[in-house]
C-alpha cells in the first residue's frame, strides 16, 4: 500500500514564552490510501490540531509532513488552497456552515472554487443532499435545522468534490445513536469506495468501524492499533455485529421511507407532466 | 469565474441592503455633484460658442490689457488686471481703426456709472448700464430697432436708445418714444428702443444691451470731464477680407499710435472665446475639486464599510478558505463588492446629476450639457474610487489565515 500522510517528528506549540502549550509533541504517523482511521482521547490531546494540521489548515511548529509523498511546509499558500479544495475533505466539529447561506449554496461552496457553473453546482449539491435525505430542506437555512441534520449538511459539503480524503472531527458528536448509525454508514459507503478516512471521536462504538484505531493523551501517540476485525475478542465482535445490525436496519428503514414519500414520482417516470415537476424542484 | 464572484458579490451586498444603500449614497452624491459641475461648464461654454456664431467670425474686438501669444499668433494668456485700470484705449485709436481700408465699421464702448431714473427726482432702477458709442455700434453689433431710431449723426446730445428690457422696466412700454428719463441727473429723450437681443451679458460682452441706455459719445465725453474711456472698439472686417491679416495690420497701427507700447489686444472672435473658455475651465475645475471632496468622502465611507464587512465576515473568510479558495479569490470577492458598490452608485449618480442639470437648466439661460466624455469621466472616477478604497479591506481579507479565522468567535 502506498502511504497518503507520513509525518515524521512534528510538533505543535501554542503561545509563547511561559504561556506555551504543547499541542502535539513529536508525532510520527504514517497512514496509508485507502485505510479508515479512527483517532481517540480526552479533550485537549491534540486531535484536532492533528487533523487542522494534516487538512493542511494549520502548520506544524516543528517537523515534517508529506502528502502524497510532496513535502507539504514547501508548498506555497495558493497550492495549499488547491489542495484543500481538490483533494481533502474536511467535516468540522462544530459544522462551520456558512450562516447567511442556504444548505443548497452551503453544500455547493466547494465546486464554487472549482469554477463550476451556478446551476451544474448546485445541480450536483442537490443531488448529494438528496441521498442525505435533505432534499426538501435544500432551501432552508442553516438555523432552521436540527443537530443531525446539520452535521448531514457538514458532511455532503465535504464530499461534494468526491474527495480522496476524508478528515472528519467528531462526525457523530452531539447526535443520538440513531442519527450517528445513519452518519456512520455513509462514511463506511465512502471509505468502501476507497477513499480515506481519518476520524476523530469519544465514542467507542462508531470507533468500531474504523480498521485502526490510534489513541492519543497530551499531544503523543499511546496506542496505535490495526484491528482487523477476526482478531477480536468474542465479546467485542458479538457487540460490534449486534450494532451493525442495527445501523443497517436504520438505515434501511430510512430509506424505505425515502422511497414512500415519494412513490408517485417513481410510477410516473415516463410521464412528461412529472418531468415538469422536475423542472420545478430543480 | 468572474461571473460567479459577482453573484457572490451580489448576494452578500443583498443580505445587508440598507448599509449598502448608505454606502453608494455616498458615492452617488459625490458622482452627481462633479458631473453637474462639468456639465454645467460645458452648457456655459455651448453658449458662449452659440454667441460667437451670432456675433459672426469678422468681429474684431479692441480692448486694453496686454494678452501672451505664441509664435503663430494663439493666446496664452491675458493679463486681466489690466482692464481694471485706467484704458489705455483712446479716440485717437478709435479713428485709426474706423480709417482702415479692410474694416467696414467700428463702434466704441464707453461704459459710465451713473444712475438711471424714469425722470428726475424719482428713485433709480437698481439694474442697467449707460453705454456712450457712436451710431456705426448699430451695424457692428447688428442691432435692430423695435421702435423710433438708434443714434445718428444728426442727433441732439441729450438723445438716448434703450434696451428692450430696460423700456420696459423704466418706462413700462417699448413704444415710448419722446419721453424724457433720467441719466445721472440730466433729461435725455428717448428717440428709439432696440428688439430683444439675444446675446446676453458674457465676459466678453460686459453689458447685456437689452438692459443698456445707449446715448452719444459726446454726451458720454461730458460726463467724464471731456474726455473718452474706451473699454471696448468692436470693429466689422470688411466683407472678403481675412479677418487674421486685418488683424495683425490694426495691431501695428494701434502700436504706432501708442508709442509701441503693447498696452492692448486685438482679439478675434474665437480668440475672445478662447480666454473665457480658459476661465470657465479654470472655474469648471474648481469647482469639480470641491465637488470631488464629497466622493472622496463617500471612497472613504466605501473602505469604512468592506473593513467592518472583513472583520464581521472572518469566519465566512475562514470557512472558504478551509473549502479551498485561494487567497486571490478572497480578494476578488471583496473587491468585486466595493467596485459594484462604486459603479452602481456612479451611474446612479449620472442619473441624478441628468435631473438635477434639467431643474439646475430651468433656473438658468443655458442649459447644462451631459458629454459622453462626462459620463466616461463620472464612470471612470466611481471605478477608480472602487478600486482605490476596496484595495485595502480586501488585501486585509485575503490574508487572513484559514484556521485564525475559523477560531473567530463574534
Amino acid at each position: 500500500m502506498e502511504p497518503v500522510i507520513e509525518i515524521y517528528n512534528l510538533s505543535k506549540l501554542f503561545g509563547i514564552g511561559d504561556a506555551t502549550t504543547v499541542a502535539l509533541d513529536t508525532i510520527n504517523l504514517r497512514i496509508e490510501k485507502g485505510e479508515f482511521v479512527c483517532i481517540m482521547g480526552p479533550s485537549g490531546s491534540g486531535k484536532t490540531t492533528l487533523m487542522n494540521i494534516i487538512g493542511l489548515l494549520d502548520r506544524p511548529t516543528t517537523g515534517e509532513y508529506y502528502l502524497n509523498a510532496k513535502q507539504v511546509a514547501e508548498l506555497s499558500q495558493r497550492r495549499r488552497a488547491k489542495i484543500r479544495r481538490d483533494r481533502i475533505g474536511m467535516i468540522f466539529q462544530n459544522f462551520n456552515l456558512l450562516s447567511r447561506s442556504s444548505v443548497l449554496d452551503n453544500v455547493a461552496l466547494p465546486l464554487t472554487y472549482r469554477g463550476l457553473f451556478h446551476t451544474k453546482r448546485l445541480k450536483k449539491a442537490s443531488k448529494l443532499l438528496t441521498t442525505f435525505g435533505l432534499h426538501e430542506r435544500e432551501y432552508y437555512m442553516p438555523h432552521q435545522l436540527s443537530g443531525g441534520q446539520l452535521q448531514r449538511v457538514a458532511i455532503a459539503r465535504a464530499l461534494v468534490t468526491r474527495p480522496a480524503i476524508l478528515l472528519a472531527d467528531e462526525p457523530t458528536g452531539n447526535l443520538d445513536s440513531r442519527s450517528s448509525n445513519i452518519i456512520m454508514q455513509e462514511l463506511a459507503e465512502i471509505h468502501s469506495k476507497g477513499n480515506t478516512i481519518i476520524m476523530v471521536t469519544h465514542n467507542p462504538d462508531v470507533a468500531l468501524y474504523a480498521d485502526r484505531i490510534i489513541q492519543m493523551i497530551d499531544g503523543k501517540i499511546a496506542r496505535d492499533t490495526k484491528e482487523p476485525e477476526h482478531e477480536l475478542d468474542p465479546a467485542k465482535k458479538r457487540a460490534l455485529s449486534a450494532y451493525r445490525k442495527v445501523a443497517e436496519a436504520v438505515a434501511a428503514k430510512a430509506k424505505r421511507k425515502e422511497r414512500a414519500r415519494k412513490p408517485a414520482e417513481h410510477k410516473r417516470k415516463p410521464n412528461r407532466r412529472k418531468s415538469k415537476r422536475e423542472e420545478q424542484n430543480a | 469565474m468572474i461571473m460567479i464572484d459577482i453573484k457572490i458579490a451580489l448576494k452578500s451586498l443583498s443580505t445587508t441592503r440598507v448599509r449598502t444603500a448608505l454606502t453608494m449614497l455616498g458615492i452617488i452624491i459625490g458622482v452627481a455633484s462633479v458631473t453637474v459641475v462639468l456639465a454645467l461648464g460645458e452648457g456655459a461654454k455651448d453658449k458662449i460658442r452659440d454667441q460667437v456664431n451670432f456675433l459672426g467670425p469678422n468681429l474684431l474686438t479692441i480692448r486694453p490689457g496686454q494678452a501672451t501669444r505664441d509664435a503663430h499668433g494663439n493666446i496664452l494668456g491675458y493679463n486681466f488686471l489690466a482692464a481694471l485700470g485706467s484704458s489705455t484705449i483712446s479716440e485717437r485709436d478709435l479713428t485709426t481703426v474706423s480709417q482702415q481700408p479692410h474694416i467696414a465699421s467700428a463702434a466704441p464702448i464707453m461704459a459710465i456709472t451713473g444712475s438711471i431714473a424714469p425722470a428726475p427726482g424719482k428713485p433709480a432702477t437698481g439694474n442697467g448700464s449707460i453705454v456712450a458709442t457712436t451710431p456705426d455700434c448699430m451695424s457692428v453689433m447688428g442691432f435692430k430697432i423695435r421702435s423710433g431710431e438708434f443714434l445718428d449723426n444728426t442727433t441732439d446730445r441729450n438723445t438716448v436708445v434703450l434696451g428692450f428690457d430696460l423700456a420696459n422696466h423704466l418706462l413700462g412700454s417699448d413704444m415710448a418714444i419722446g419721453q424724457s428719463i433720467s441719466l445721472r441727473g440730466q433729461d435725455f429723450t428717448v428717440i428709439g428702443i432696440l428688439a430683444p437681443y439675444d446675446v446676453r451679458a458674457t465676459f466678453d460682452n460686459w453689458f447685456d444691451f437689452n438692459e443698456t441706455a445707449f446715448i452719444p459719445l459726446d454726451a458720454g465725453k461730458a460726463f467724464n470731464q471731456g474726455i473718452a474711456q474706451i473699454q471696448q472698439i468692436s470693429a466689422r472686417v470688411a466683407h472678403g477680407s481675412d479677418p487674421k491679416q486685418v488683424a495683425t495690420a490694426l495691431q501695428q497701427k494701434i502700436l504706432d499710435n501708442h508709442g509701441g507700447e503693447n498696452d492692448f489686444t486685438v482679439l478675434r472672435p474665437e480668440e475672445t472665446v478662447q480666454i473665457t473658455d480658459q476661465l470657465l475651465q479654470l472655474v469648471t475645475l474648481l469647482t469639480s475639486a470641491v465637488a470631488s471632496i464629497s466622493l472622496l468622502v463617500g471612497g472613504i465611507g466605501i473602505m469604512n464599510i468592506m473593513l467592518v464587512s472583513v472583520t464581521e465576515r472572518t469566519r465566512e473568510i475562514g470557512i472558504r478558505k478551509a473549502v479551498g479558495a485561494t487567497n486571490t479569490q478572497i480578494m476578488r470577492q471583496f473587491l468585486i463588492e466595493a467596485l459594484i458598490m462604486s459603479l452602481v452608485g456612479g451611474v446612479i449618480g449620472v442619473g441624478v446629476a441628468y435631473g438635477a442639470a434639467f431643474v439646475i437648466g430651468t433656473l438658468l439661460d443655458f442649459m447644462p450639457v451631459v458629454t459622453p466624455t462626462i459620463l466616461l469621466i463620472a464612470v471612470g472616477i466611481s471605478t477608480g474610487v472602487g478600486v482605490l478604497f476596496g484595495v485595502t479591506p480586501a488585501f486585509r481579507a485575503s490574508r487572513k489565515d484559514p484556521i485564525e479565522a475559523l477560531r473567530f468567535f463574534q
